[in-house]
């Protein structure tokens, strides 16, 4: 006996060893997802050994012993997915932590760290200011306190503390609940299995988010309520179950509202199976306004949630009739694969079945009238949401996680009602000790007619948990989005890193994957290391990967005003939101323009960081010499320079003394800006001179501009006076192309996505490294820049294409890397109105740069 | 010592013993805060605590149950004690000026422990009474 009771510790410790391995070898240093081919097996076979030690009435292991097998298992369930998905999903999970990491690190609501007017509008009233704090606020809390008690990063608490929770507690109240039902330990032990790895909550269980910590919680009260039908000291599991409850909506309303309309479920029973009652009449009313209560309580707040929060939840009848006859009979199941459908919904079945089977006894009746009550009621609440509710608050899905939790102990009820043959009934738990005595052990514990079936049964219900595992993986992994990279990761630390050396306020533009990973380590709107969020993030680094410019990141540092603004670029993204570059070509720009920090990794997660440090004074001096004719006599002229960043250098020419001026001979690489104050008349080719007349007592001031980072500029087209002719496509009803010799108007109206087409040629340019434009334009419009070496040889012969982009509607200055090994000979430009309304782009200059910027 | 007795031992909380010990664990809990931040000492600090407070909430609310689930479920019970103290600083700060940093922490768990503590002296005290008349 000793010997078969050491065997079978052998076999499960070194299952659950192979499935610890294979988890943490299926881990790379790029985290990209490749499940160990050895893990699921593994752990398939660890499912069927834990089953057949919980079937097995006569094996030498005692309940307790069992218990342990199940916890243990329950464990490494929880393991495998944290260990995975280590470091963090991106998304809610990353908010999350991103919340906690606030409260941890300031101790006051991210709303009140940095105010900003959507923020304080949202916190205005009583009510309003209580439901955003309360939000969340038994999760973060928890995670906090335990957090600061125990001194240890808040990311491992984070990350261990509801698989820790889940894995050590779920298998004991659902052991325990069974118990309520005076179930046998067999059938307490196979809820404990079920309720801890069951696919559909396996899609939660080790996730640390709201809805899963209000969960584990609502499960808490579930079984303080079945206790407090069953014993005598009612209050007291009641006041435990309110408690329980209260933790739960403080986790999540969607949890903790189902919980407390529990409470009112369970007292509707109890009145109506009280021998005491006063009126049958009222009894059965009152049950079943309990009932409705927890059918319809959810829905109704969620369409109430408007008064004191800006949500667009609504009732509608119009939902149901858009949805066909097949969703409305199996909802979400209808898109379910066969295998999907058995995962998920098997042990509702069996459920329904243990329901049928299970024979209550006068004190379970009350018990199984609630549960099957819940049950039916949690089933109904979400199909109220499916067919009538638009644009709900969660996704609805998520309803059914509560389900097993009610059903679980009917569903073991069945499986062992199908584990029970004839020659078999189970002998009382514990009577191994008799079990020397038998002749044959093998044969004992596995008789021959049972062999089969309890081996198939075993085989199945393991087989059903391995495929939620593998489910539970399919449904979180969308490589290379969906887990924050190590590199992403790396990059957050190097910038923090810096900030704990220097203790400069930053701010950060970054990808969504480096943005999640970044408001992890700092929190939340933390105003010394900023990290944009949301819309704003989105539209300055979608700006930042299209229009490559320093002024992106300029606008970002309004946000905290810090001296320091850093540039995250995540391959994906980079290649998602700017398809028409490359991001080597992205990291080539940048790396002229901005401080490189580092360039992490490799492949689509590979992650580039810039920074751009904002000079408290700009820099000025003695510029080039100009050519300058006043009334005729013929003066050489110093200018000026005045910058902040080289790559927008202001030149300035001040005149004065004369009634006439001719300017003529600047640098190649400067484009003409203006006058001020506005001469009397101007006559002007900004390619090559600027006249004007005015007051000889007024100081004038010319300006122009430079991209000090390309110099060698060897052709350009500031003016757009000569060489353009319009090529196409001449269904548009208008268009024009004047220029006032220095900007062009580009106006144009037609049918929607109707381009004007313009072309120049080019003197054989060689050599050439970048193309640099400076315009802008309405937000109807789009532009297209085309180079061809030769365009006899059409799509061949094009060197270079840049389009369709929108442009920023003020001027920018967009910055484009040539195929230097092409000569071009040909230049197009080309508008196009989105909607078929007249728009306009304005050009300032097209410039063709041919060295390597210094 | 086995497992029973040593509940047993803790939920008597003879001379409030065990009382103080659990205080001074989270006084424990505040130095090592303030001076180490040591995660050893926090782990250990914060076990003992967790603990004690256990064993009462389990002597208090489940004591038809068996030792190691009477401890398991006051385990459940001062889990969700803690979510609500921090819950309770994370809403109060929306309208008082507190602040959830280890100070406010400690104070709540203090409080807490002094609650469950107080209660369970009650109910010890109560049984003992109970007996005596039993005697009589």
């Amino acid at each position: 006996m000793q010997y078969d009771r050491t065997l079978i510790y052998i076999l499960f410790i070194g299952l659950s060893l192979g499935v610890s391995i294979a988890t943490f070898l299926s881990w790379s240093e790029t985290t990209f997802f490749s499940m160990h081919p050895l893990l699921l097996p593994i752990f398939f076979l660890l499912g069927v050994l834990l089953f057949l030690i919980v079937v097995k009435d006569n094996l030498p292991f005692s309940t307790g012993i069992k218990l342990a097998f199940v916890i243990a298992y329950s464990f490494l369930a929880n393991l495998i997915h944290v260990a995975l998905l280590y470091p963090i999903l991106t998304g809610d999970l990353a908010y999350h932590l991103a919340v906690e990491r606030t409260w941890d690190k300031f101790g006051i609501h991210y709303f009140l760290l940095l105010p900003i007017e959507a923020h304080l509008q949202q916190i205005q009233g009583f009510f309003n200011r209580l439901y955003i704090f309360q939000r969340g606020a038994a999760q973060y809390g928890l995670v906090v306190s335990l957090a600061k008690m125990l001194r240890v990063d808040l990311f491992w608490i984070n990350a261990l503390l509801i698989g820790l929770l889940w894995g050590f507690f779920v298998p004991i109240i659902a052991f325990k609940v069974s118990k309520t039902l005076r179930a046998s330990d067999r059938i307490s032990l196979l809820t404990g299995i079920l309720t801890t790895s069951l696919p559909i909550l396996m899609l939660w269980s080790w996730k640390s988010a709201g809805n899963v910590f209000g969960l584990f919680f609502f499960f808490i009260a579930t079984y303080f309520l079945l206790k407090s039908f069953s014993i005598n000291a009612k209050r007291k599991y009641i006041f435990l179950a309110l408690l329980a409850s209260v933790v739960s909506v403080l986790c999540h309303p969607m949890t903790g509202i189902t919980s407390f309309s529990l409470v009112l479920l369970a007292f509707g029973i109890k009145n109506y199976y009280t021998p005491r009652r006063s009126s049958f009449s009222m009894a059965l009313p009152n049950l079943v306004l309990s009932f409705f209560i927890v059918v319809l309580s959810l829905p109704i707040m969620s369409i109430l949630l408007h008064i004191v929060y800006p949500t667009y939840s609504q009732f509608s009848l119009a939902k149901i009739l858009s949805i066909d006859v097949y969703h409305i009979i199996f909802a979400e199941y209808a898109d379910y694969t066969f295998i999907s459908a058995l995962t998920y919904g098997a042990t509702t079945v069996l459920a329904i079945v243990g329901m049928v089977m299970f024979k209550a006894g006068e004190k379970e009746k009350e018990l199984r009238l609630f549960l099957i009550l819940a049950f039916v009621a949690l089933v109904v609440q979400h199909r109220v949401f499916y067919y009538f509710i638009e644009k709900p608050l969660f996704g609805i899905h998520r309803l059914y996680a509560l389900q097993p939790f009610i059903i679980i102990p009917f569903a073991a009820i069945a499986i062992d009602h199908l584990l029970r043959t004839p020659k078999s009934s189970p002998p009382k738990v514990g009577s191994y000790k008799s079990f020397s005595k038998q002749k044959s052990r093998f044969r004992a514990i596995f008789p021959s007619k049972e062999v089969l079936p309890t081996l198939l049964i075993c085989i199945s219900l393991s087989a059903i948990l391995s495929q939620g595992h593998l489910s539970s993986f399919e449904n979180d992994v969308h490589e290379p989005y969906s887990i924050v990279s190590p590199f992403s990761m790396k990059a957050v630390t190097l910038i923090h890193e810096e900030y704990l050396r220097n203790h400069e306020r930053y701010v950060v533009i970054s990808d969504p994957v480096t943005q999640h990973a970044g408001l992890a380590l700092v929190g939340r709107y933390n105003p010394e290391e900023l990290y944009l969020e949301q819309t704003t993030n989105r539209e300055l680094f979608v700006e930042a990967v299209r229009q490559t410019s320093r002024q992106t990141l300029l606008k970002a540092t309004a946000f905290n005003d810090a001296p320091l603004v850093y540039l995250t670029i995540f391959k994906y993204y980079a290649n998602l939101y700017a398809p028409s570059a490359d991001f080597d070509d992205i990291v080539d720009i940048y790396s002229k323009i901005l401080e490189e920090v580092a360039i992490l990794g490799d492949g689509e997660r590979q992650t580039a960081v810039f920074r751009l440090r904002i000079p408290r004074e700009p820099y000025t001096g003695i510029g080039p010499i100009v050519t300058v004719l006043k009334e005729l006599q013929q003066f050489r002229l110093n200018t000026t320079y005045s910058y902040v960043f080289s790559d927008d250098i202001e030149y300035a020419l001040n005149l004065t003394g004369a009634t006439s001026y001719n300017i003529t001979d600047w640098p190649m690489c400067w484009s003409y800006e203006s006058i001020s104050p506005l001469p009397s008349s101007t006559s002007i080719d900004a390619n090559a001179w600027i006249n004007f007349t005015g007051s000889p007592t007024v100081d004038y001031t010319v300006k122009w501009a430079a991209n000090g980072l390309f110099p060698n500029v060897v052709w350009k087209d500031d003016s757009f006076l000569h060489g353009w002719t319009f090529i196409g496509r001449f269904t548009l009803s208008s268009h024009s192309f004047t220029s006032d010799g220095d900007i062009v108007k580009d106006s144009l109206s037609g049918k929607p996505e109707d381009p004007a087409n313009y072309q120049r040629d080019l003197p054989s340019l060689q050599n050439c490294t970048h193309l640099l434009v400076r315009l802008k334009g309405e937000t109807n419009s789009k532009f297209m820049i085309q180079i061809w070496e030769d365009i006899s040889e059409g799509w061949e012969g094009r060197a270079f294409l840049a389009g369709w982009l929108e442009p920023s509607t003020d001027y920018t200055t967009y910055i484009f890397p040539l195929p230097s090994n092409r000569p071009l000979t040909l230049f197009w430009l080309t508008v196009l109105t989105t909607d078929g309304n007249p728009t306009t782009i304005y050009w300032d200059y097209v410039m063709i740069a041919q060295s390597e910027p210094e | 010592m086995r497992l029973r007795e040593l509940e047993k031992t803790i939920a008597r909380d003879k001379r409030g013993c065990f009382t103080i010990l659990a205080i001074c664990s989270t006084i424990a809990v505040l130095i090592n805060s303030i001076t180490l931040s040591s995660p050893i000492l926090g782990i250990l600090f914060s076990s003992i605590y967790l603990l004690i407070n256990s064993v009462f909430l389990g002597h208090i609310f489940f004591q038809e149950e068996s030792a190691s689930f009477r401890v398991a479920l006051g385990f459940i019970v001062v889990i969700m004690l803690i979510a609500l103290g921090g819950a309770g600083i994370i809403i109060g700060s929306g309208f008082f000026a507190i602040k959830f940093d280890t100070n406010t922490t400690i104070a709540v768990l203090t409080l807490i422990t002094i609650a469950i503590s107080f209660i369970n002296r009650l109910q010890v005290r109560m049984k003992l009474k109970s007996k005596a008349h039993q005697s009589n």
